[in-house]
């Protein structure tokens, strides 16, 4: 038998081998395919994850505490608001939304203050928050973020989970704003029972200022797409503030960047305002944000968009603010 | 017979560890947290990731020749330069981790007739290719150009895997993981253990990478036509081993009188280095697999130190005619490939290299290509360049910053850098602008401020510089129907930037960024200026 020749049980082997391969790679090929190729993308699975609803009450409180220790600030502000267990009921899953958005440390204030961080977080697992997770989509390297930023660092230990988001971690849906449309929203913030905004009040060169509810971008995916949002920056925020809905926020002021906002760098762009805002009221704890800056809140384009949103109210005076120091 | 397999085994086991440390430690070329150095979060990889290259004596000879100076922890390879002239090849058989994975893969080849197999292992011609090679590298590096990187063991694969296999890898698991049901368990705890244990949660990907990985699994399979192909015909560094291996005292001994002509040891020899009885050993190719010496039915061999004169040829399968002829087309290469146009004759706009790196001709004398800078860049911004930096450059760190911008508190590259082609640097050198990269420009007719009178900020708020680079300027523009429009447009000021391209990265416009960084202004160059 020449090389050649094929015996029979030879044929039947490779006949076998090749109609497997063809099986296989069929098989392959029609679970990648999907559902297809077509223009009209809205036979895509129907989104079954829900925003928040959360509105604040008629009357909310309004904590100003002022002090030299990050820590002891929070913890007092959260104290004069009655503590957490207005808030978070036991089992709770909990999202802390600090700024974790930039490669820099704790000094210099471009992301929020992590003792702050750590505080809230203890408060809200004393509370019994079966669950809480801290999350950002930052700006820089994701995880440079976060270590610099010291909230990593204060965090380990607690029974805190840290997300560090990957592309896996949101999913698209409609936000339902006039210019913040069809985008990748964080996951967790579907699945958590109680959201707490954790802003850091900053210099902004096109929002003017980076308060609690510009801290929204925050949840957005998107890779560089997300800077097309600066294009409407008030519009934006706003919509981002409609659709996030958040029980409480901690603005930090405890050092703020003055200039050079929104990453700083330099202690020189930095002021110590040693203050904290707390509210259920967004727009209201904005509003005062925007006077620790020597603003009126109208000059902030984005405060009186959300108050013709019917999102809160800018005259925080009105809400009879609780003033503690420590 | 029972020792000698002893030794086979324990080779074996030494191979497999060599290559899973070697695999570990590319892992862990890596960012791995920061640690607080006085009040500075430092990033320093707690990890000794470019151990093997600190131990090629290829590097450092061709860097020392190219550069004039060893850097460093590349005196290291004196060790493996000092067993190689008493113990032969051992680091080739033993410790090699290019060269285990080709061993590996020839032994998974289908068995075939002894005669077939001795014919694949019989020493030849091809054997002298390698010294060709060897002596082509040095006559270059001679003249200031390095291209070793190209075929030396280690710099191969640490490139072929850091940028082109394991990334496949990680792509191709990922791809497994979503065919499970979105949202289920198991896929996303599998992507967690990518994101953690493997390549991190960034998808790398590298300019041209494929051409990378092609090349490397064309050396896999060249296995099946000899065995440890690369190593017998291709392996500069096994060529300049085999040359130091010349008067090795650990030798292999042959009892004439018990061998029975079976040519099981020719056939399962890794190196072509002629162990059947009734010929030379050839010192220089073998690997000390201690293959034939295990297989040996009739005990007829044996390694031991000091031979009896007349058993063993230590002379290289190349002539002295050969090495001095491919030497010299070495030193040929040189002028040849700087007499044309282009860098590093002419300046190059795209051609922008990791901060720290040296002028670029000091920087192409010690560049070994090993790309590790690029591994371990958490944002993916160092890529192998293809022809940005000339046919010497292929291969050598470009920062592409369109794909990824250099961190302004980072400095990975600088510190897995084996030959110093990248300096070291701290992130203070970095703020204080000695170690910048470039300048950016704004190009008008696509910035939105500039062209469209949209209003935009991205790149100013990604400046990391303190005060900011790119600065706005209050302009009334006008639109097409005459109204004027407010705008604030972006400017850069040179002076003030380190051409780290965060920028570019950000810069939200989906295809050609409005602003890119250009080589202009790079610390690294006297010439590539423009500020007085």
């Amino acid at each position: 038998m020449s090389k050649k020749d094929i015996a029979r049980r030879t044929f039947i082997k490779r006949a076998a081998i090749g109609t497997g391969l063809s099986a296989l790679f069929s098989g392959i090929y029609i679970a990648f395919k999907g559902k297809g190729i077509s223009l009209d993308d809205s036979d895509q699975a129907p989104v079954t994850l829900k925003p928040r609803t959360f509105l604040p009450p008629e009357k909310p409180l309004f904590v100003v505490a002022r002090g030299k220790d990050p820590a002891r600030l929070a913890e007092a502000a959260l104290e004069a608001h009655g503590g957490l267990a207005a808030t978070i009921s036991k089992g709770d899953t909990v999202l802390l939304k600090p700024n974790i958005g930039w490669d820099r440390p704790a000094r210099t204030a471009a992301n929020t203050n992590p003792q702050i961080v750590r505080t809230v977080a203890e408060r809200c697992v004393e509370a019994g928050a079966k669950k809480v997770i801290v999350s950002d989509n930052s700006c820089n390297n994701p995880a440079r973020c976060f270590d610099r930023s010291g909230i990593r660092k204060e965090l380990a230990g607690l029974p805190v989970d840290l997300l560090i988001p990957t592309e896996r971690d949101f999913v698209e849906v409609d936000v339902g704003g006039e210019t913040v449309k069809k985008w990748p929203v964080l996951r967790a913030y579907f699945e958590c029972d109680r959201l707490i905004n954790l802003p850091v009040a900053k210099h902004h060169s096109s929002a003017v200022l980076t308060l609690g509810m510009k801290n929204w971008y925050g949840i957005l995916g998107g890779g560089r797409l997300r800077g097309q949002l600066h294009q409407e920056m008030a519009t934006g925020i706003v919509d981002l503030a409609q659709f996030a809905r958040p029980d409480l926020t901690l603005l930090d002021a405890f050092r703020v960047i003055f200039r050079n906002g929104p990453q700083g760098g330099s202690l020189a762009d930095t002021k110590d305002l040693h203050t904290v805002a707390l509210s259920a009221d967004p727009v209201a704890v904005d509003a005062f944000g925007a006077t620790l800056f020597g603003l009126q809140p109208q000059q902030v384009p984005f405060i009186p968009a959300a108050v013709d949103r019917g999102l809160g109210r800018a005259d925080y005076t009105s809400l009879d603010p609780i003033e503690v120091e420590v | 017979m029972q020792f000698q397999g002893g030794l086979r085994l324990a080779r074996r086991v030494c191979q497999t560890l060599f290559f899973l440390l070697f695999v570990w430690l590319l892992l862990a070329t890596f960012y791995h947290g920061v640690v607080d150095e006085g009040g500075v979060a430092g990033d320093t990889i707690p990890y000794p990731v470019s151990i093997f290259l600190q131990f090629d004596p290829l590097a450092a000879l061709a860097t020392l020749l190219a550069a004039g100076s060893l850097y460093e922890d590349l005196l290291w390879s004196l060790i493996i330069i000092v067993a190689t002239i008493f113990m032969g090849r051992l680091f080739c058989g033993w410790l090699c981790p290019l060269g285990a994975l080709n061993q590996f893969v020839s032994w998974t080849n289908p068995r075939e007739g002894l005669s077939r197999r001795i014919a694949r292992c019989k020493p030849g011609g091809h054997q002298k290719v390698k010294y060709v090679f060897l002596a082509f590298f040095l006559g270059a590096a001679l003249f200031g150009v390095l291209q070793v990187g190209l075929l030396d063991p280690i710099c191969f694969l640490i490139r072929s895997l850091g940028l082109s296999i394991l990334p496949a890898i990680d792509g191709a698991v990922r791809t497994l993981l979503d065919l499970a049901p979105a949202d289920s368990e198991a896929a996303r705890t599998g992507h967690r253990l990518l994101d953690d244990y493997f390549l991190g949660p960034r998808a790398m990907r590298f300019h041209a990478g494929w051409i990378v990985g092609l090349l490397f699994l064309i050396v896999l399979y060249l296995n099946r036509v000899k065995p440890r192909f690369f190593c017998r015909v291709l392996c500069p560094l096994g060529a300049l081993l085999g040359i130091l291996s010349r008067f090795s005292l650990l030798t292999l001994r042959k009892d004439g009188a018990l061998c029975n002509d079976c040519g099981i040891c020719t056939a399962s020899c890794q190196g072509g280095a002629s162990p059947e009885g009734g010929s030379d050993w050839r010192t220089a190719e073998c690997v000390m697999c201690f293959n034939c010496t295990a297989g040996c039915p009739q005990d007829a061999l044996g390694f031991g130190f000091f031979a009896q004169v007349g058993e063993r040829d230590g002379r290289t399968a190349l002539s002295r005619r050969g090495f001095i002829a491919s030497a010299l087309a070495g030193v040929a290469f040189g002028p040849l490939s700087r007499s044309t146009s282009g860098p590093p004759n002419d300046i190059e706009p795209t051609l922008i290299r990791p901060p720290g790196s040296c002028d670029e001709e000091a920087f192409l004398a010690r560049c070994v290509k090993c790309g590790q800078c690029m591994k371990v860049c958490p944002n993916n911004a160092i890529h192998p360049a293809s022809l940005q930096g000339g046919i010497e450059g292929v291969w050598t760190p470009v920062i592409i910053p369109r794909i990824g911008y250099c961190e302004p508190s980072c400095t990975l590259c600088s510190q897995v850098c084996p030959t110093g082609a990248i300096r070291a640097f701290s992130a203070a050198d970095k703020e204080s602008h000695r170690v910048d990269i470039g300048t950016a420009v704004i190009d008008v007719s696509l910035c939105l401020p500039w062209a469209r009178g949209t209003p935009c900020m991205v790149c100013e708020e990604f400046c990391p510089v303190s005060p900011k680079a790119i600065w706005f300027e209050k302009r009334s523009i006008s639109m097409e129907d005459g109204a004027p429009r407010e705008v604030l447009l972006p400017r850069v000021e040179p002076e003030r930037c380190t051409g780290c391209g965060g920028c570019e990265t950000a810069c939200p416009i989906p295809d050609r960024a409005a602003i890119r960084i250009t080589s202009c202004g790079e610390s690294r160059s006297s010439k590539n200026q423009v500020i007085l």
